[in-house]
């Protein structure tokens, strides 16, 4: 059984999704590491911090008040999981490294969709969205 | 001096390839060629790595899935983005304003319809009477129902799905039945429908939800898959039920047309009497990149509304009308967005299905432009992308803090986006001789002169902005007192507007050479072995989409020609 590193633990909670896949979470770390080299740690090492808390969002929610860099890497670490790209601190786009990484965007699993020009394989083919999700 | 060839066609996108496929097939014997910008194989893996190439891109708008093709990347024929953002077009037109030309277009083989929406409703027939009907613009030279038989195969070529009760004879009177049956509507759609249908006549117009005739298969046709309703109809299709010019293209090969790609057309140079021009190209795929020539005993041009006539003004052909770049136009859009009261559930399916005909025709016609109003089926449209309410609801910019994560940012995000809808009204624009295509000193990667763009939305054109606007508002009103729809945006209407995708005019047909550039056939009247098919010989544009009329048009001309060979 894979062990659930501090990184993917973080983002569940940062997400609300509970069984983040691993081989996502080292590759969006490994990103988000190369664009916020000093924040992301500092990030995890908040959560670290939360973690021991009684209420971890809480705690992490205080934290990220309190300090508009680790904010704004929580924004990325959220936007990465949501839709396999975020904003580097220069403001340009880090772009999905492969198309599966598009495809597993959270963003569309939330909304009951699928991901913009790749059909769910359980639609049933045609006409499919002529019913409720 | 040895001729080649009987058909020189240059472009394969709809207009070009429909073409190449009509001669071929009337007359087997001729020998046509078929030339294009693009140096894409329009195969079906192909389709697979656009796919792959939007699905990485940081971006994800019209040109996305096309960057990579070398045309584009070293500017060896050059695509316009038509990205409707001053601040991230790609500046291949060069524009003079005052207003901004928004559409662009796809070179590439298979052209534009690589990345069209597929929405094929006809021209009404007052259409092509709007200078009899209401003393605008200017009247076609044929009328509905000289291109209604064309009409008819154009749809058989395409593969149309659609209703034919819903549009026989009310609105486009129908020799045929649709050759597929209507795209089913989504989920939300027949929510939306249901609310709309207590709400009272508009002005005296009926306000009628119908399905939009789509070249995109309700069920298997020649070869192609039924929808599978991935969202994506733009920029890319990836199953290939909506068509695409690929299609004909690899039909011309099979019928035994030759084609060559990588072709960009550098000049047309005149020759003696009738005879058509020759050909001046240069193959960019090869070292040299140097200028051949090929001679036909007809050429066809079947570029678009801003490729067609800056290729004409800079081979010095016979210009006596003084109209080759003139009336340049579009469906000057905008859209007006709200939240539904309860999901409709968007992005599942086409990204738009139903629309409301009944504002293209009417009395007001004389001081405003008419409009067609579309029931998006993908959120907010260019209002608002996922991912834009994604970081509205999570980020406050100003206070630079996180405002929600966890369940409850999935739970916001999934009640916004779940019930966004779109409210989209695409407008009329008469023809204006100002509006105009020339040549730029500015040089694309081979040395070929740019397009220059002078363009103006003009009052009737803003006329049918406001009046569009009004009408959805209306529609929204009666949606937030009777669906519990709230939030509709803009909350006024702005200066913003969208272009269509739709660059039309520029070659304009009629009946006077002094008036015109070709005739009612699409053949030149200065060189009669000349031939222009596509929108730019649109007189006006009237509200339909333009690429079934013209598909009809190309279809026409093709007769025309094989006759004349």
């Amino acid at each position: 059984m894979e062990t659930t590193t501090d990184f993917q633990a973080l983002s569940e909670l940062l997400t609300g999704e509970p069984h983040l896949k691993k081989k996502l979470a080292d590759a969006y770390e490994r990103r988000l590491t190369a664009a916020y080299p000093a924040d992301l740690p500092r990030l995890i090492d908040a959560y670290r911090a939360a973690d021991a808390e009684p209420d971890t969002a809480g705690a992490l929610q205080s934290a990220l008040d309190g300090d508009a860099a680790l904010a704004r890497v929580a924004r990325e670490t959220i936007a990465v999981w949501y839709t396999a790209q975020f904003a580097r601190p220069d403001d340009t786009q880090d772009p999905p490294e492969t198309p599966a990484q598009y495809r597993a965007g959270l963003i569309w699993k939330v909304i009951k969709a699928h991901p913009i020009s790749a059909t769910p394989a359980s639609s049933n083919g045609y006409g499919y969205w002529t019913h409720h999700p | 001096m040895e001729t080649p060839y009987d058909v020189v066609i240059v472009g394969a996108g709809v207009a070009g390839a429909l073409c190449a496929c009509q001669v071929k097939q009337a007359r087997p014997d001729a020998r046509v060629l078929l030339l294009d910008a693009g140096d894409n194989a329009p195969e079906p893996h192909e389709r697979h790595g656009y796919v792959d190439t939007y699905q990485v891109s940081p971006v994800k708008n019209v040109p996305s899935p096309y960057a990579d093709l070398l045309n584009n990347k070293l500017e060896y024929a050059p695509s316009s983005d038509g990205t409707g953002d001053a601040a991230v077009m790609n500046r291949y037109y060069d524009e003079v304003g005052p207003d901004l030309f928004k559409s662009g277009f796809q070179r590439m083989v298979g052209g534009s319809t690589w990345a069209w929406r597929g929405n094929t409703p006809r021209f009404l027939p007052r259409d092509f009477e709007l200078k009899t009907c209401y003393g605008r613009g200017e009247d076609w030279p044929l009328t509905y129902e000289e291109l209604e038989p064309y009409y008819a195969r154009a749809e058989a070529e395409l593969g149309v799905s659609g209703n034919r009760d819903e549009w026989d004879p009310e609105l486009t009177p129908r020799s045929t039945d649709f050759p597929m049956p209507g795209i089913a509507p989504s989920f939300g759609d027949q929510l939306v429908r249901t609310a709309l249908t207590d709400l009272p006549p508009i002005d005296g117009t009926p306000v009628t939800v119908l399905t939009t005739p789509q070249a995109r298969n309700s069920e298997e046709y020649q070869g192609r898959s039924a929808c599978q309703g991935n969202s994506s109809c733009i920029p890319i299709c990836p199953s290939g039920a909506k068509y695409d010019a690929s299609v004909h293209v690899r039909r011309a090969r099979g019928l035994g047309v030759e084609i060559r790609t990588g072709c960009t057309i550098v000049r047309l140079d005149p020759r003696p009497g009738d005879a058509a021009p020759t050909v001046a190209f240069r193959d960019w795929t090869t070292t040299e990149k140097a200028e051949e020539q090929v001679t036909g005993t007809h050429v066809v041009l079947a570029l678009n509304a801003i490729e067609t006539p800056k290729l004409w003004l800079l081979s010095g052909l016979d210009n006596r009308s003084g109209q080759v770049g003139r009336n340049l136009m579009d469906h000057v859009a905008r859209e007006v967005v709200g939240l539904f009261g309860q999901p409709v559930y968007p992005f599942r399916g086409p990204q738009s299905i139903l629309s409301i005909e009944t504002f293209r025709d009417g009395d007001f016609r004389r001081t405003a432009g008419a409009f067609r109003v579309t029931i998006g089926n993908d959120g907010w449209g260019r209002t608002e992308f996922p991912t834009a309410s994604l970081d509205r609801l999570m980020w406050d910019g100003t206070a630079k803090k996180i405002k929600l994560f966890g369940k409850d940012l999935q739970n916001k995000v999934a009640d916004r986006v779940t019930r966004m809808l779109r409210i989209g009204y695409s407008t009329e624009q008469l023809p204006d001789p100002a509006n105009r295509v020339t040549l730029s000193d500015k040089k694309d990667g081979l040395g070929v002169p740019r397009p220059k763009i002078a363009y103006r939305i003009d009052d009737y054109s803003k006329a049918a902005l406001d009046y569009g606007d009004s009408v959805a508002r209306r529609i929204w009103k009666h949606l937030e007192d009777h669906a519990g729809a709230h939030d509709v945006e803009p909350q006024q209407p702005g200066l913003k507007y969208n272009g269509a995708g739709h660059p039309m005019g520029t070659m304009r047909m009629g009946t006077d050479p002094n008036a015109s550039v070709v005739d009612a056939h699409g053949r030149s009247h200065a060189h009669r072995n000349v031939w222009v098919v596509g929108s730019s010989v649109f007189p006006t544009g009237g509200t339909a989409n333009p690429t079934l009329t013209l598909a009809a048009l190309a279809l026409r001309s093709a007769d025309a020609l094989a006759a004349a060979l």
